[in-house]
């Protein structure tokens, strides 16, 4: 093996794939193949590519907004406890955390006509979003004691995450020099499934008339759905194998699209957007979907003295259940998946070089810089998250381009990422790291993201 | 242009990650404890002046009259495995102008007393009576066998050989709360 060769195992074998569900390096980045995936009307300038089976496209990331790794796990001098209480205090019912995974499997394109680009491929994805109930922990770590008179809202509850593989085909289209237009079609197949959110309610205790005290559960209203938990007898029964084939064409399927343009204002003016998984999955299959709602007010236990002999706590506990009825059931539901929408502009300066487009007789002129902005948002359970990022772009060589960006967003207000391109014949790769100035101590930072891709380019 | 080697893409990747998660301890999670204290009204009642009279016979009631309820908190398992201490607290008003002996009763599903607390005398006309009982756990591991707590009342004859009037109104208000003290 050659010291290259192993330098490329040990660095795949080191890297933890974390990349930002907000592409802000990868988005108009180098026109790499894998920028198809995040603007269907990027531009292309190859006659085909492939992906490398399970390394074309790898990216996870985590993002925590409020707190960080080193918030609980510092090796200090402080308890894990008073690390929790102190955290616990930081963090608001807004604070997320959020965590997206994707691995391309399969991504390859070919280059129908002169004016003509098609991409397909299938990937994975995992996505999860929670937000802090803070009052419901709160209120299991300190008991209900320091909260007399005060509410725990059950509206706190609030998460979704979900496991599909999407199948996918896109066209990018040159409609004329100034303006690029681009589609994909995505087939979604959902494996596992989970959120709650929108609920409402609150529970209380308060000094009581009756007796010391009065616990109010009060205009309760939580709905979980779930989908590829629990099976048939309502047992939770998650299996790999099932887990994985469920992201190939399972019963749970849905559709997406993403659609995309570049438009050339001038030859060193470029406007890019794009409107990403607008879509839905309709999950059927071991589903467990769970409500519960009512009032109920409880004083304790009122003693008759009456020789009847009473069933007391049976009688709580049947006016409890009357109050608040909990059902279950096992219907289909439909799921809308995170739009994700992007915007930049790119102005392009510097040496011009005119390369003669391989596949047919135009030229187009690249410049070796170029600065710009971009807009990212992607709908959420609570609001939509916003990220903006100014970047610029420069190309060392002909085949090196790099691209430095600063991205502001719920995470961060010092993200700033690198991101590394280059081909060497027909072996194309890349590199992206976010949150560099965080990078010599990523526990502190609560964003984390490094991504890696090699693609096989035919020019 | 020339074409740069890729090389040192790997070995940026290497250098940095090699730094990236030091000063971290997750053992420490092992560490954790939480320590909730839960507070809950327990049993409550207000009894009069005839119930403590015989109307046929026309004479007080000397007996203890009692009243039992299901208790069941306790068992969960993860009430019994992390419960380290109980306070119960009462609050009585006693509008009657004779003393009450209380007695709060624990019992298991055979009704065997798994705990009873001392006899608490509630002297005459206090209307503001209020009175703690402690119950830790270690060394007392049979009281997490209850599944029924007993109030017993008793009326105190009086002191100048009078009897109740079963038509002059008196009432005695009985409150009481639980405090769970639990470690996890």
């Amino acid at each position: 093996m050659s010291i290259k060769q192993i330098l490329v195992v040990f660095g795949l074998l080191l890297s933890s794939f974390v990349y930002s569900q907000n592409k802000q390096i990868l988005y108009g980045f180098a026109e790499m193949p894998n920028t198809l995936m995040v603007n269907p009307g990027a531009e292309t300038n190859y006659r085909y590519h492939g992906g490398i089976p399970g390394l074309s496209g790898l990216s996870l990331n985590i993002g925590a907004s409020g707190g960080a790794l080193s918030d609980l796990f510092l090796k200090d001098n402080t308890t894990f406890n008073t690390k929790f209480e102190n955290l616990s205090n930081k963090l608001t019912n807004r604070s997320f955390l959020s965590f997206n995974a994707k691995i391309d499997i399969l991504n390859g394109g070919y280059r129908l006509d002169e004016k003509t680009y098609l991409s397909f491929g299938m990937y994975q994805e995992v996505d999860f979003i929670g937000y802090y109930p803070k009052d419901i922990v709160e209120l299991l770590y300190y008991g209900n004691q320091p909260f007399i008179n005060k509410t725990v809202h059950f509206s706190d509850l609030k998460f979704r995450g979900e496991m599909l593989g999407v199948i996918h085909a896109g066209l990018s289209y040159k409609m004329n020099k100034k303006l690029n237009v681009g589609g994909r079609f995505k087939l979604y197949s959902g494996s596992l499934h989970i959120s709650s959110k929108n609920n409402a309610g609150t529970f209380s205790t308060e000094q009581g008339v009756n007796n010391v005290y009065r616990h109010n559960v009060t205009n309760v209203n939580i709905t979980s759905n779930s989908s590829g938990f629990f099976d048939a007898d309502e047992n939770l029964n998650v299996g790999l194998k099932d887990v994985l084939g469920n992201t190939l064409l399972s019963k749970n399927i849905g559709v997406g699209v993403d659609v995309g343009f570049t438009y050339h204002y001038s030859p060193q003016i470029e406007f890019t957007g794009s409107i990403l998984d607008v879509g839905f999955v309709s999950y059927s299959k071991n589903n467990r979907n769970l409500s519960i709602t009512g009032n109920h007010e409880f004083d304790g236990v009122n003693l008759l003295y009456d020789s009847t002999n009473t069933d007391y706590w049976s009688q709580l506990d049947s006016d409890f259940k009357a109050n608040v009825p909990r059902k279950t059931n096992a219907d289909s539901y439909i799921v809308w998946r995170p739009i994700k929408l992007n915007g930049a502009v790119r102005y392009s300066f510097g040496r011009a070089r005119t390369n003669k487009e391989c596949y047919d007789v135009t030229y187009k002129e690249y410049y070796n810089n170029s600065v710009g902005l971009q807009l990212f948002a992607i709908t959420r359970p609570l609001s939509t998250q916003i990220a903006a990022t100014a970047f610029l772009e420069k190309s060392i060589a002909e085949n090196f381009h790099v691209k430095f960006t600063y991205t502001m967003d719920d995470f961060s207000k010092s993200n700033v990422g690198v991101g590394v391109s280059t081909q060497m014949g027909i072996f194309q790769m890349y590199g992206m790291f976010g949150n560099i100035l965080k990078f010599s101590n990523l526990t502190g930072a609560t964003t984390a993201s490094v991504q890696f891709g090699f693609n096989l380019i035919f020019d | 242009m020339k074409k740069l080697k890729s090389t040192p893409l790997f070995l940026i990747f290497i250098l940095m990650l090699s730094s990236c998660v030091k000063h971290l301890d997750f053992s420490q999670i092992e560490d954790f404890s939480a320590k909730p204290i839960f507070e809950s009204s327990l049993v409550y009642f207000t009894l009069n002046q005839v119930d403590f009279f015989d109307l046929i016979n026309s004479v007080e009631v000397v007996t203890p009259i009692d009243d039992t309820s299901g208790f069941t908190i306790l068992r969960s398992k993860f009430v019994k495995d992390n419960l380290i201490e109980t306070e119960l607290n009462i609050e009585v008003n006693n509008q009657f102008d004779r003393e009450f002996t209380v007695n709060i009763t624990f019992l298991d599903e055979n009704n065997i007393e798994t705990h009873a607390f001392d006899p608490i005398i509630v002297a005459e006309n206090n209307p503001n009576f209020t009175q703690k009982e402690t119950i830790t756990i270690s060394g007392n591991e049979q009281f997490l066998r209850s599944t029924k707590i007993r109030v017993s009342i008793e009326l105190s004859p009086s002191s100048d050989g009078s009897v109740l009037d079963p038509n002059i109104e008196q009432k005695l208000e009985f409150k009481s709360s639980g405090i769970f003290y639990l470690k996890t």
